[in-house]
């Protein structure tokens, strides 16, 4: 079962995604990274993020739009022109409903956007749902660099 | 001068008329006198000759037989007897050879005497005739005979006759002079009186007077003649005159100037504007007169002036007074008959005191374009300033939706883990204490949501389209657990008209007042909510007014009829403000800002919102909404 990458910055959202995760039983184990830069750090494995056993690459990134260091939107821009995690599904997950968030954040190559609900129980419906459709229905991009790797061999 | 011209005139018509009669008149007398005088003296010697000759003939036949016979002394007898002819001073007979032969009178003085001669024949001395006679004896001649004559006494009478005849040329002529000084009259007083009408007429500019017309000739033509110019002179004269008086009335100062710039004609407006009398301004060069002080150089204007025969320009001029004046000033060039400029006709027209306000206005003028721009750097800076504050503003609504939201989602979640994690351990009063924890911090969220909604109604950009309203309470009605069975009853008393809006603020607007509808009712009764549509209340909808997208023509008022707690007159204007709120919190929940929205939101799609209501009896709220036009 593959990670999923929480980039979060606020801890008491990061204490209550933990929580929602277990309560919707999402199976993919939640690695969360605390600002852009990490998020950076931990895909492109630098420093300690190296430890591919400790730190996976992920299925699928779940991303804040306002972050230290790098913005959300930052890291997907730098995700897309990223060639082995150019594929990799990027949802923001946010309290921001403007528009023009939500333009720029499918501009950049966002795949989903999702505003943070008010209530933890709503925060539980709506991981239910992204298991469901994410996790259960949706098929995932290749490994691209295997992929490549394969075709070359 | 004019006096001395006509007296001399008059002299010299009358004057001229008698010297030429009485030369005349001494021409004709003097020619016959003269004619007369030599008549007299031709029949005198005619007369003296004639009878000398026969005297001689006579003499010389009687004499022819005492010569023959050489008798002296009866040739001397016959020659005494001409004593008896006093005018004969002597005779002397010659004899065939020439020799004195007889000789009268008898001392006669022997010298001077005529040769003798043969043939007949007489001789006109100074004072005396003489006259040979020759004698014949049976046809031949035999001697001489000589008669002298003494005209003395012819002469004598020749002077009576010319004294006589000068006398008569001097008793004529006096009589010529008189008649012709009575007689030239005739002619000559026609013409004074007329000379002396024309100068009465040209010495008081009468033209009223007539001159009498005295005989029916020549100058009884020219009278009448005459007479006829001066009543064409004197209605010439009265057009002028009303002319003048007409130009008088003038506000301008109108006057003429000659060739070398001198007036010659000065209206009353010219005397009100410069303070000159005609008699004053008269002659005298304008330019010196008025100090004028040209726009241009004088040459130029004059050469404008020249070529185009037109010029017009701002003179600065002194009045009498010595204050300056600025006039607008027309020239136009009167040429005379060889092309010449001959005068110069002058309006002139004051517009010192226009001017003046020009300059006023003008400066005027400017000062307000100054503020004008002052005005407009205010705004654009206040604009700017605006827009900044916008900006700040919706970084501030960013700032709220991202991060103060935050803080209280946490506090949520952390209040209802530790009621079901620890939910034992805190009692039944500590999980009362993290429901209010709960509660607040979800009003709070509510808030924030509904100020955001509040900030992005007004700043939203007004795009209208046509909305299907009875879709759209459908789809809210739907949306909301609290407006459907069992909790409430909706019913839409269809059907409602597409109206023109902005689909997701108009579905606030909706919401919010069905949600307040099943919200505000009193405890124990179900809500019971009803959508219909109407008349917009001042302006009834007829075929007549429809005119699609003009707002305010085509309005419908969509009513929301509720069966709630209903609201107090004196509250039914203070509930559309923002953060007004007629209930007491503890009693009913909200953020007081939800009919803020909605009359926001309304306004801004060009409709607006109202409320009808009794206190217990419910309330009916309603939009009034451009009617969009219906696709057929």
């Amino acid at each position: 079962m593959k990670a999923v990458l929480l980039v979060e910055d606020e801890q008491a959202d990061v204490f209550i995604m933990q929580r929602a995760w277990k309560k919707a039983e999402v199976e993919n184990p939640l690695m969360v990274v605390n600002d852009g830069r990490a998020a950076v750090d931990y895909l492109s494995g630098n420093g300690q993020y190296a430890d591919r056993q400790k730190f996976p690459i992920p299925c699928l990134v779940l991303l804040d739009i306002k972050l230290p260091y790098l913005s959300g939107l930052q890291v997907v821009e730098w995700l897309r022109k990223y060639e082995p995690c150019s594929t990799l599904p990027a949802v923001f997950l946010t309290s921001s409903a403007s528009d023009m968030d939500v333009d720029r954040a499918y501009q950049l190559g966002g795949n989903a956007y999702l505003v943070k609900p008010p209530t933890p129980e709503k925060l539980v419906q709506m991981l239910q749902d992204l298991k469901n459709f994410w996790m259960k229905q949706n098929k995932f991009p290749p490994d691209v660099l295997s992929l490549r790797n394969s075709a070359a061999a | 001068m004019k006096q001395i011209l006509a007296s001399k005139q008059q002299t010299s018509i009358r004057g001229r008329l008698l010297s030429i009669m009485l030369f005349t008149s001494a021409v004709v007398l003097a020619a016959t006198s003269i004619a007369f005088v030599v008549y007299e003296v031709a029949n005198f010697r005619a007369q003296v000759l004639q009878h000398l000759r026969t005297l001689a003939a006579v003499i010389a036949d009687n004499s022819a037989v005492p010569l023959s016979f050489n008798n002296q002394a009866t040739a001397q007898e016959i020659l005494l007897a001409l004593k008896s002819e006093p005018t004969i001073t002597a005779a002397i007979l010659y004899d065939a050879d020439g020799k004195l032969f007889a000789s009268y009178p008898p001392g006669l003085d022997r010298a001077n005497l005529p040769r003798p001669m043969e043939s007949k024949g007489h001789r006109f001395l100074r004072d005396a005739l003489w006259v040979f006679q020759p004698v014949y004896q049976e046809g031949k001649p035999i001697g001489t005979l000589y008669l002298r004559s003494s005209l003395a006494e012819q002469y004598h009478r020749l002077s009576q006759y010319a004294l006589i005849a000068l006398v008569i040329l001097v008793v004529s002529f006096g009589a010529a002079a008189f008649l012709s000084s009575v007689l030239q009259k005739r002619i000559s007083e026609p013409v004074l009186t007329l000379t002396r009408t024309a100068l009465q007429v040209a010495e008081r500019e009468d033209y009223s007077l007539r001159a009498p017309k005295v005989t029916t000739d020549e100058v009884g033509v020219l009278t009448d003649a005459f007479n006829r110019m001066l009543a064409q002179t004197q209605e010439h004269q009265a057009r002028l005159g009303e002319q003048a008086r007409l130009l008088d009335l003038s506000f301008d100062a109108i006057f003429v100037l000659d060739a070398e710039r001198k007036v010659i004609y000065w209206n009353r407006g010219a005397v009100e504007m410069y303070g000159y009398s005609a008699s004053e301004a008269l002659g005298r060069n304008i330019d010196d007169l008025l100090k004028t002080v040209f726009p241009d150089d004088r040459q130029k204007i004059f050469a404008h002036l020249n070529r185009d025969g037109r010029w017009f320009g701002e003179l600065r001029q002194n009045r009498k007074d010595g204050t300056q004046l600025v006039a607008i000033s027309r020239w136009a060039l009167d040429r005379d008959a060889a092309g010449k400029p001959a005068a110069v006709l002058e309006t002139n027209n004051d517009i010192t005191d226009r001017k003046r306000t020009e300059d006023e206005l003008s400066k005027a003028q400017a000062e307000l374009r100054e503020h004008a721009q002052n005005l407009e750097a205010t705004v654009q800076e206040r604009t700017a300033r605006l827009r900044e504050t916008i900006g700040e503003l919706e970084a501030f609504s960013y700032s709220i939706s991202h991060d103060m939201r935050a803080p209280l989602r946490a506090m949520t979640a952390y209040a209802k883990a530790l009621g079901e994690d620890f939910g034992e351990q805190v009692g039944a009063d500590g999980k009362a204490y993290l429901d209010q924890i709960i509660s607040a911090s979800t009003r709070m969220d509510q808030l924030i949501t509904d100020v955001l909604h509040y900030s992005r109604v007004t700043r939203s950009p007004k795009l209208l389209e046509s909305v299907d309203l009875q879709k759209l309470v459908a789809e809210i009605v739907a949306q909301f657990p609290q407006l459907q069975e069992p909790a409430a009853t909706v019913t839409i008393e269809g059907p409602l008209p597409p109206v023109l809006g902005d689909r997701a603020s108009l579905g606030q607007c909706v919401s919010n007042l069905l949600t307040n509808g099943a919200k505000f009712v009193a405890p124990g009764i179900k809500p019971v909510i009803r959508v219909h549509a109407g008349k917009a209340s001042n302006q009834p909808i007829t075929v007549e007014n429809r005119q699609p997208g003009s707002a305010g023509q085509n309005m419908v008022r969509i009513w929301f009829e509720d069966n709630g707690i209903g609201i107090a007159h004196q509250d039914l204007t203070r509930i559309f403000g923002i953060f007004e709120r007629v209930h007491p919190r503890e009693i009913f929940e909200g953020t007081r800002i939800g009919l803020a929205i909605v009359r926001k939101a309304v306004e801004r799609m060009g409709g607006s919102v109202g409320v009808e209501s009794d206190p217990g009896k419910g309330s009916r709220f309603w939009l009034e909404l451009q009617v969009a036009e219906q696709k057929q």
